[in-house]
């Protein structure tokens, strides 16, 4: 078996009174990309600054590449590519002067650091723009920026702590379509985001935070295996007497249904032939209905299941 | 050295502003040290004046005030008409004219001494003033000896010995050598044009360096901390050295051949301490400051600040004892003090002690600063830790 790129076990860390991370444990293989999914406040930052030795922590170990991490371990550095949720360049600077900068950090020589900052410039599709100021660049292309700094050198190991915040749509689909091509060409990468579909899309697997603690890891399919919920149908009923209500909950494998501004909405636990069997009591008691929608749980599903609470801040 | 070459190339991209301060600070300093010296004259030095006399006095007495009056004055010789001397006093070839009346031995013999001349001059001038001053000592010295029955001859004599005799003045407490230089304003206003330009140079560009995403993708990088620190000093040093190259280079193409070497070296002994005084305080306030406008208005203040309670843009007799035992936690006391030594310097050697004594005051304060700029760092890194 290959030692984990990432092995955290038992990480504690409070702010004071506040417990950021409660024995925390995370394993992170090669290869992968992996979803830290939580919503704002749950301790993604804090553990990627604690893998990064950005921040000391009270209990526990931090081990990457299967070495003890610590401020001094430059020669994991060398091997570490960060992309910040903030853009962290130099507004002084050209879009080629920032990537060299930070490539520079990593990479001496200065051929070898020409070539890479050109193929950075090329993946974040910034060609165009090498000699602009990052004042004078879109949100997006900052963003782009901002990854291209981070990449550059070539890391086997790549953290992106919500890389896509405030990014239109375009860009976000070219950030991550280049994090899949990282992926291909052999990084590890540890993606935060609290965008679910985002995770759903790229990551391979997934870990679900909040306050501190891992409430669950696996592949998405293993996530959505874990909750109750198998499928949940939706669909516009005009009216709808307390009575029909109570009855569609004893149905199998019914466990919820809600009914608001004139919507119906069931879930039921995993099971077949749950939206036949609904649709067959409804005209058998001649409840006109609209158009019906059956979806599969999604990771906001899984979250709102495993926490109680909706991923996203509304 | 990544660090170094992005500090020059920030420092090159802030360079057009620093340049505008440069040449309006130098532009300023010259001007005042020329303009100083101008408004600070303190010793007195008699001139003369083109005037007049009409001498019609009938007695030898009117010809001998006309004779002292050309010891001590341009007597030009006009005709007795009327319209010429209006003429003369108007195109102001002279200022003055000085009627003798033909009874004026007669008078003085009898012991008058008022009112025995009559004169046309310009009027409310300092110049009249100043004439009408001179004859009337002079009448009223004469009328004393004529009085005391000598010989007229002897008593004009007397009188002329008298008159010639100086005053000599000693100030207790003199706030202005007429004996200083230009050289001594240029360096006495460099502490201002220093906190600018140092301040603001190195300032902005720490600063951008401790933009706390910066800081933290450089700390995740590879290059040793010590090493990055290392490339970011030397950028401050060439920074500084750049800036008191310049200004040293100024003095010494304006001032060269005129400064004496001694007070050359202790006036960049003194520049020296200064600038890393400034520097010191750059380095801290950009732990501080993450806004180019707050730093530029922290920069005047402290300039102008300093420069006023230390004594370099108000002398320090006209300000009061309270803000002089202020004004000695400041470091522009020390340096001013420095430059007001150097000034006797050549003439009293010993003073050399105190002149390093002051300096290393002002050593002590960049040391100060210093410490405190680290502390500072160590507190704002542990702040971020706890925050993030």
């Amino acid at each position: 078996m290959s030692t984990p790129v990432i092995k955290i076990e038992n990480l504690v860390k409070r702010y004071n009174e506040l417990v950021a991370l409660d024995h925390f444990n995370l394993e992170i293989e090669q290869g992968e990309i992996f979803g830290l999914l939580g919503p704002n406040g749950s301790g993604k930052t804090t553990t990627i600054n604690c893998i990064l030795a950005l921040l000391s922590f009270d209990k526990g170990t931090v081990e990457v590449f299967g070495e003890t991490m610590a401020p001094n371990k430059y020669k994991i550095k060398r091997e570490i590519g960060i992309v910040f949720q903030n853009v962290a360049v130099f507004n002084e600077l050209t879009v080629y002067e920032n990537i060299d900068y930070f490539c520079g950090l990593y990479i001496m020589d200065k051929n070898t650091r020409k070539q890479y900052v050109e193929e950075a410039i090329e993946f974040a599709g910034l060609t165009e723009f090498k000699k602009f100021y990052p004042k004078k660049l879109s949100g997006g292309l900052l963003r782009r920026l901002n990854i291209a700094c981070g990449i550059a050198h070539k890391p086997k190991l790549i953290i992106m702590d919500e890389p896509t915040v405030a990014v239109d749509p375009q860009s976000r689909n070219k950030i991550l379509e280049g994090i899949l091509e990282l992926n291909k060409k052999g990084a590890t990468i540890i993606y935060t985001s609290h965008y679910m579909e985002e995770v759903e899309q790229i990551c391979t697997r997934i870990a679900i935070m909040d306050k501190g603690r891992n409430l669950a890891i696996g592949t998405k399919e293993e996530l959505k295996m874990m909750i109750k919920t198998g499928e949940t149908i939706s669909m516009e009923v005009l009216e709808l007497e307390n009575k029909y209500m109570e009855e569609i909950r004893k149905l199998n494998h019914v466990y919820q249904v809600d009914y608001a501004d004139n919507k119906l909405n069931i879930k039921c636990s995993k099971g077949k032939h749950n939206l036949i069997r609904i649709l067959d009591y409804l005209q058998q008691n001649q409840i006109a209905f609209g158009r019906v929608y059956s979806e599969l749980p999604t990771l906001n599903d899984v979250f709102l299941e495993i926490t109680g609470k909706e991923l996203r801040d509304k | 050295m990544q660090v170094f070459r992005a500090y020059m190339k920030i420092l090159k991209k802030t360079m057009p502003s620093l340049s505008i301060y440069i040449i309006i600070f130098l532009s300023l300093s010259i001007f005042l040290s020329g303009s100083g010296k101008q408004s600070k004259i303190s010793q007195f030095t008699s001139s003369k004046v083109n005037i007049a006399v009409i001498n019609e006095d009938e007695g030898m007495l009117g010809g001998e005030l006309k004779t002292y009056l050309g010891t001590i004055h341009n007597v030009v010789e006009l005709k007795n008409d009327r319209e010429i001397l209006q003429d003369e006093l108007y195109f102001r070839n002279v200022e003055y004219i000085l009627l003798i009346p033909n009874d004026f031995t007669k008078k003085l013999e009898i012991g008058e001494s008022e009112n025995l001349c009559q004169n046309v001059k310009v009027p409310s001038s300092y110049t009249g003033k100043y004439l009408d001053s001179q004859i009337e000592q002079y009448i009223s010295t004469l009328t004393i000896y004529v009085s005391s029955n000598i010989d007229e001859k002897q008593a004009v004599e007397n009188t002329a010995r008298d008159l010639s005799q100086e005053v000599k003045v000693n100030f207790l407490s003199q706030s202005v050598n007429t004996s200083k230089s230009d050289d001594y304003y240029y360096f006495l206003y460099l502490p201002y044009v220093f906190t600018s330009v140092i301040i603001l140079s190195i300032g902005s560009i720490l600063m951008t360096f401790n933009i706390k995403e910066i800081n933290e993708r450089n700390l995740c990088s590879s290059m040793p901390i010590i090493k990055k620190n290392f490339q970011l000093v030397l950028g401050c040093i060439i920074t500084v050295v750049a800036v008191f190259a310049l200004f040293m280079s100024v003095a010494i193409g304006i001032y060269g051949n005129s400064i004496n070497i001694v007070k050359a070296v202790f006036y960049m002994i003194n520049a020296i301490a200064f600038a890393a005084i400034v520097t010191g305080l750059g380095y801290l306030i950009s732990v501080f400051v993450n806004n180019l406008n707050v730093l530029n208005m922290i920069s005047n203040v402290l300039g102008i600040g300093m420069s006023f309670l230390g004594g370099i843009f108000v002398p320090r007799e006209v300000l009061g004892d309270n803000v002089v035992i202020f004004s000695k936690f400041i470091p522009t006391y020390w340096y001013v003090n420095v430059i007001e030594l150097i000034q006797n310097v050549e003439s009293n050697r010993s003073l050399m002690n105190e002149i390093l004594i002051n300096i290393g005051i002002e050593i002590l304060f960049a040391i100060a600063i210093f410490a405190g700029a680290l502390a500072a760092t160590r507190i704002r890194s542990d702040a971020r830790k706890q925050i993030s």
